[in-house]
């Protein structure tokens, strides 16, 4: 298990070397999509700016707490796109031309293998828009934060990092069992993109479903209110429901692979 | 035409070979629907009023749903092919092949979006409409709709081939793309109503061809008071029929320049 692990801790740092090389090749590209990057994922805010200033905005949030809580989501979606963006495009295009039979004949489980191969250095955009936005808002908010408080921030980051991983692996357990469906990728992020509001917000069935059998809470929401000083206990069973659907997810993804029939080529 | 026909119908059976996709759609959109439910009644709530911007509680509810089935009719990938195309070198198969690739591409962006209709588009309407009936629903302002969203369809495949183009020239054309993708969702009034935007940049908006792929056609759908005369909607057919031909005639000359310099290579 150890060793498993390790090895594709090593698979995954030679994954990020090689996208790295990549993406020199085509140098103009990477700077002009890491240009445009950081100015599109400033179109969250931007929406929020104008949603607040023409309306009374949402319950219990002002612009600058807003602002925040949009600057949170892009550093979260930064991390995101990062560590793991890369991995729907391949494991779409490896399944649809009978590419993904390979993986069953390597030396790590393939989900290990897939979930290792998401590096793409084009992510660190929403990274610098995210914290250029967090830094603002928190010049206006002085926030006080405690050691509680950092505490919450690593759970919930990293409640958040095995809550994608989860989905991400839902995703590719649905994708080698339907082989072709152009626009999965799209309709999973709508439903995702609900985490992209205050949780609070919604009605509490509603809000319940969000921090517990889905907790997107725990991408932008949560860490907002832990920096806000005004999260509550629910953190903790967000981040427990998280590492829960990941396991489901890997049932999932065992039980896909059982039924497996290759295609493409 | 008839291999252009022949195209479509190759294409078509390549989509539907894989129905249990679009299945998937049938599910997640519903959910999707229920959630802008709650979040629009709890704004509308918070913010004490029956109208935001001049849409009531349904249209805003309905503008968002709307915006699902514009990209269900107008989606393709034509930009992200041709990129493909250049970077795995099949460009030079493209170029033997008897039919242009414009035409080729139009072919299967049709095809695309017939499959999307069928299985997409008309289960969820029906759905949606059970979920939340659309009150001000007319079979004048959905057949106007119709007829807007097939101008939109043009339009976009128009934009994603000239940009699909620009990979002639930088091979990987991820960065336009997502340039184009960040303009046609703000600027066409997919995001946010454009109602919402300050008066300089609807002005922009209103020079560019974005808002006739879905702000323009979410409108008469949802029947808003200003698209309810004859003279609106053959205004807003003429802008766009405008735009399509500037559009072909920039496709036909950037083609015509690119084509000369493309260097088949990769793989």
């Amino acid at each position: 298990m150890t060793a498993t692990l390790s090895g594709l801790m090593r698979l995954y740092v030679w994954h990020m070397k090689l996208s790295v090389s990549r993406a020199m090749i085509y140098r103009f590209d990477f700077l002009t999509g890491l240009f445009i990057s950081v100015l599109v994922s400033g179109l969250g805010p931007f929406v929020q700016y104008l949603f607040f200033t023409q309306t009374r905005g949402y319950p219990g949030w002002t612009i600058h707490e807003i602002l925040l809580f949009q600057g949170v989501l892009l550093l979260w979606l930064g991390i995101r796109d990062t560590l793991f963006g890369a991995i729907r495009g391949s494991v779409m295009d490896m399944v649809w031309k009978g590419d993904f039979d390979r993986l069953l004949l390597k030396p790590y489980p393939p989900i290990g293998v897939l979930l290792c191969s998401g590096f793409q250095l084009s992510g660190i955009g929403s990274l610098i828009a995210g914290a250029l936005f967090m830094g603002y808002s928190l010049s206006k908010l002085h926030p006080h934060l405690t050691a509680v408080s950092y505490l919450q921030l690593i759970v919930a980051v990293l409640g958040g990092v095995i809550l994608f991983m989860a989905i991400t692996v839902l995703y590719c357990s649905i994708v080698i069992m339907l082989v072709q469906m152009s626009r999965i990728s799209e309709m999973l992020d709508r439903i995702t993109d609900f985490g992209n509001y205050p949780a609070n917000i919604f009605p509490l069935i509603l809000k319940t479903v969000m921090v517990t059998v889905l907790p997107f809470a725990l991408w932008g929401f949560y860490p907002a209110q832990i920096l806000l000083g005004r999260a509550d206990g629910m953190l903790w069973s967000a981040a427990g429901c998280s590492i829960v659907l990941f396991g489901l997810s890997v049932v999932v993804w065992n039980r896909c692979l059982r039924n497996y029939t290759s295609a493409g080529g | 035409m008839r291999i252009f026909l022949k195209a479509i119908q190759m294409n078509l059976k390549m989509f539907i070979a894989y129905p249990k996709g679009f299945a998937i759609s049938i599910i997640i959109f519903p959910f999707v629907l229920l959630l802008n439910i709650y979040l629009f009644k709890s704004i509308y709530a918070y913010n004490g009023t029956s109208h935001i911007k001049g849409y009531d509680l349904s249209q805003m509810i309905w503008y968002y749903a709307v915006t699902t089935f514009v990209w269900v009719f107008t989606f393709n990938f034509a930009d992200r092919r041709m990129a493909n195309y250049i970077l795995s070198g099949q460009m030079g198969t493209m170029l033997l092949r008897p039919m242009s690739l414009f035409r080729f591409e139009l072919a299967n962006a049709i095809a695309l979006r017939i499959t999307g209709v069928l299985f997409e588009f008309v289960p969820n309407m029906i759905v949606y409409w059970l979920m939340y009936p659309p009150a001000f629903l007319t079979w004048t302002s959905f057949g106007k709709f119709l007829a807007i969203i097939a101008m939109a369809f043009c339009l976009h495949f128009l934009i994603n081939y000239l940009i699909g183009l620009s990979a002639l020239i930088t091979q990987n054309n991820g960065g336009v793309t997502a340039v184009k993708g960040a303009l046609v969702v703000l600027l066409g009034g997919s995001l946010i109503p454009l109602d919402f935007l300050p008066g300089w940049l609807q002005r922009i908006c209103d020079a560019l061809p974005f808002k006739y792929i879905f702000y323009e056609p979410i409108r008469f759908f949802i029947n808003h008071p200003d698209t309810q005369s004859g003279s609106a909607f053959v205004q807003v057919l003429l802008i766009q029929l405008a735009w399509i031909l500037g559009l072909y005639a920039a496709c036909r000359a950037v083609w015509a320049l690119l084509i000369k310099k493309v260097v088949v290579a990769g793989g």
